[in-house]
């Protein structure tokens, strides 16, 4: 029996897989034995992952299903994703991301703000090569978990 | 898992194997075996990829999990170059549309290339897009845009398509997905002035669910969205297929509504945005496209050919009783699957606003028909219902309706339209004449039909070949001697 | 009974009622028509013998019949343009491209054309066709030559000639095997009444 995450051509595998391609991204930043800088591709991972981390924490609504910002997104040829799956939950249920910034005092909402902005501040902070060793450690921890997590969800819906 | 674990690197090698041998089935494949060069055409595309895809692990380092899955995926898209043959397809049939897509869609960036599909469905599908989507996760977005530079859809026909030739005019509808994609802020524009009083409804009902994230309820918004614009894709391609074939479009969607609840519209959520889809009721979509098919008007006067040779007691003409839609159910949406969590409050919205949506749709199909109509600058196909008459009188005479009397001994040849209208009106009359004890006659008459209409669609196209190819020697010799 | 000439075919193509229209559809070019025949070309579908494992062709065994049918034959649809490589002492079973219609009182006979027979080719050796059958014809394409001969669907392969039928002769028209066939054909044994006397050559268990 081949594994579900592997023959499931439906968007659940789809997302699977983008999942799975960031999470590789993730480990070779915590892991500086294996590169000391990130390729093209694993640029456009964590873009990605920023990208669908901002849409999803945004409670902005499309205002008009003929804008052409929201039309431009249904014909765009990267994906969109938007799965079934309460991410506060996951990030606030994510240990790494209590214990980071404990002692700032930040409300729930902030925290996310500002995770998201160290790590885009980071892969803007280099015109060129993104150096591992430049890498924010805790903030990548706390994407690893928040992933694993979405990845242990993806798999109840391949099955 | 990464590369360099003793599983990551084993997990690449096998991949790699696999892209080996996806390679090589591919290579077998006989071009020469392709109705059109756009087959040859994937067939390249396919094997530049898996060139690259080759190079992938050493110069991206992917994710070898992700990549295992991805080369495995790119199967299917082989699968569907395997099924582009003629062993699969009907060339004529294949070279009849090709030339209609050539027509609306002048310029030539955009190709298509026919396959057959396992399933029993028409459907089309950006094939650059989906290659596009399945290399996403592990090759950089610039080094695919410069393997895949062109634009090609795949349009897949259904299996056991030659069972089932009348069905054929769902492609027109299929070429409509495009013509949408190419129109869309036009289109947008004409829906944008219809539907502002539902959008707020439908935000507004969200909003005062209580006790639910704001981010939900967002994601809840855009899916309603993704899916009102599902409604309207179907409804444009739709009006789209009744332009290209006249009635013909309506009586293959009418047979394929057969078994179903026709009052049930539908959506189908994903987790990607892009991929949710949705349909209409063929209810409403058939009673919007009666109008716009002329099909009453058409049926009569048809039905006055029929008399005049005789064929009242063999064929019957669907009139308006004959294809009276059973409007009495309420229209609801079946939003599927039940396992996400949207599916249930979606369905509520929507089921709250359907008729508001109805009307609105309604309007947008009429707008956007005259709006079409003056794009393509086609009107709705003029197919002549003495035609249609002579065409099913052969049939009826166990003939293929390829050429229509006009007191020459040779007659005219006839159009691809006319003989699938004939082919299908014909067959409809077969079958809603058909009782149990007549059942064998009646199949074997159906068997008949198709194979007579295949002959049909065959010689025809050659004979257009060749009679402009004749045009072309005579003018040349003509102008030589 | 004589061969139909020119004039008569056409007569007879021109006519209006169904029941006695002589029909061969479609004619892509005039001079197919010659002074007392029909040209007619090589349609798309073939079927293609193999080599493979079966008993010898005994047609009076419905079971090998059956074997054969599945074991032996390969049906191609060939696209126009495409050259088909016939080899020297290949058979195979083509069609003709266009559909033919005869009423009661016609019966056709197909043979090859002469320029082809003096490529070795053979065409049709089942000739004759029924009043009253509508159908493609089945050709029977077997090369006798040394060399292997290119085929072309559309190409101009055989010619059909007619006879008329006396009108006091028997207007029982053709209800045999091939029900209006548009492909190539297998062959269809033990499909009529007649084909149930072959079990009568059959050897028996007991002596006769």
């Amino acid at each position: 029996m081949i594994m579900n995450n592997l023959i499931n051509s439906t968007a659940y595998g789809d997302w699977w897989s983008h999942l799975e391609s960031i999470n590789h991204t993730i480990i070779k930043v915590l892991n500086e034995e294996r590169a000391t800088a990130l390729n093209d591709l694993d640029r456009e991972r964590l873009h990605a992952l920023i990208e669908f981390l901002t849409e999803s924490y945004s409670s902005k609504y499309s205002d008009d299903a003929t804008t052409s910002e929201f039309l431009s997104k249904l014909n765009e040829t990267r994906l969109s994703f938007v799965p079934d799956i309460n991410l506060l939950h996951c990030l606030r249920e994510a240990e790494s991301f209590k214990k980071w910034q404990s002692r700032s005092k930040l409300g729930f909402e902030k925290k996310i703000q500002k995770l998201i902005e160290n790590i885009q501040k980071y892969m803007s902070s280099s015109k060129g090569m993104l150096f591992l060793k430049d890498a924010p450690n805790d903030e990548f921890k706390i994407l690893k978990e928040l992933i694993e997590k979405l990845l242990a969800k993806s798999q109840s819906f391949l099955y | 898992m990464s590369n360099s674990t003793p599983n990551g690197s084993a997990i690449i090698t096998k991949a790699l194997l696999l892209l080996q041998k996806i390679k090589q089935r591919i290579l077998q494949i006989d071009d020469t075996q392709f109705p059109t060069e756009f087959s040859s055409t994937v067939k390249n595309i396919l094997v530049n990829v898996l060139d690259n895809l080759s190079e992938a692990p050493k110069k991206w380092d992917p994710s070898p999990t992700a990549f295992h899955r991805q080369v495995l995926q790119i199967q299917e898209l082989v699968n569907h170059l395997e099924r582009s043959s003629n062993d699969y397809v009907l060339w004529p049939v294949v070279n009849y549309f090709n030339s209609i897509w050539l027509e609306l869609f002048e310029g030539g960036r955009v190709h298509v290339f026919f396959s057959q599909s396992t399933q029993h469905n028409y459907s089309i599908y950006n094939f650059s897009d989906k290659l596009f989507r399945k290399l996403n996760p592990i090759i950089p977005e610039a080094e695919i845009q410069k393997i895949i530079d062109s634009e090609i859809y795949c349009l897949q026909l259904a299996s056991l398509e030659e069972d089932n030739i009348p069905l054929y005019a769902n492609v027109a509808h299929e070429f409509g997905h495009v013509v949408y994609n190419r129109y869309q802020s036009d289109i947008a524009d004409i829906w944008s002035g219809l539907n502002k009083k539902i959008l707020e409804d439908i935000k507004n009902e969200i909003e005062n669910e209580k006790n639910l994230q704001p981010q939900i309820k967002a994601r809840r918004n855009k899916k309603i969205l993704a899916i009102l614009t599902g409604f309207i894709k179907e409804i444009t391609s739709d009006i789209v297929g009744a332009l290209l074939l006249g009635p013909n479009f309506f009586l293959s969607l009418y047979e394929m509504s057969w078994g179903f609840n026709n009052s049930n519209w539908y959506a189908i959520l994903t987790p990607a945005l892009q991929l949710i889809k949705s349909y209409p009721s063929f209810n409403f979509r058939l009673e919007g496209l009666r109008k716009i098919a002329h099909l009453d008007e058409f049926c009569s006067e048809l039905n006055a050919y029929i008399v005049k040779h005789d064929l009242s007691t063999i064929c019957k003409v669907p009139d308006k009783n004959f294809l009276s839609l059973a409007l009495s159910k309420k229209d609801e949406i079946i939003v599927s699957p039940e396992s996400d969590s949207d599916s249930v409050p979606i369905k509520k919205i929507l089921d709250n606003k359907m008729e508001d949506i109805k009307v609105s749709i309604k309007n947008f199909q009429s707008s956007v028909s005259d709006f079409l109509i003056k794009k393509l600058s086609k009107s709705i196909s003029n197919i002549d219902p003495s035609d249609i008459s002579e065409l099913i009188l052969r049939l009826h005479q166990r003939i293929p309706p390829n050429i229509i009397p006009n007191g020459s001994v040779f007659g005219k040849p006839a159009e691809f339209p006319s003989i699938l209208l004939a082919a299908s009106i014909y067959r409809l009359s077969l079958l809603s004449n058909n009782n149990l004890t007549q059942q064998m006659d009646t199949i074997n008459e159906l068997d008949r039909i198709e194979r007579l209409t295949g002959k049909a669609f065959e010689v025809s196209y050659i004979q257009k070949e060749f009679k402009e190819w004749k045009k072309v020697e005579r003018n040349f010799n003509g102008n030589t001697s | 009974m004589g061969i139909l000439h020119k004039n008569t075919i056409l007569e007879r193509m021109g006519e209006t009622k169904y029941q006695k229209k002589l029909l061969v559809t479609p004619i892509l070019d005039d001079d197919q028509i010659g002074p007392a025949s029909i040209d007619v070309r090589l349609g798309s579908s073939i079927i293609v013998p193999k080599r493979t494992y079966v008993g010898s062709q005994d047609v009076t065994d419905p079971e090998i019949i059956s074997q054969v049918e599945r074991r032996l034959y390969e049906k191609i649809k060939l696209k126009y343009r495409t050259p088909f490589i016939l080899h020297p002492s290949q058979l195979i079973l083509g069609v003709t491209f266009e559909y033919i219609s005869l009423p009661f009182d016609i019966f056709a006979s197909i043979v090859s054309r002469s320029s082809w027979g003096r490529l070795g080719l053979v065409v049709a050796t089942a000739s004759v066709v029924q009043p009253g059958f509508k159908g493609a014809l089945t050709l029977e394409l077997c090369n006798m030559s040394e060399s292997p001969i290119t085929l072309y669907p559309g190409l101009t392969i055989g010619q059909l000639v007619f006879y008329d039928v006396p009108s006091k002769a028997s207007k029982e028209m053709y209800k045999g095997r091939y029900d209006c066939p548009t492909e190539a054909g297998l062959p269809q044994f033990f499909k009529t009444k007649s084909d149930n006397e072959m079990s009568f050559w059959r050897p028996r268990n007991e002596g006769i």
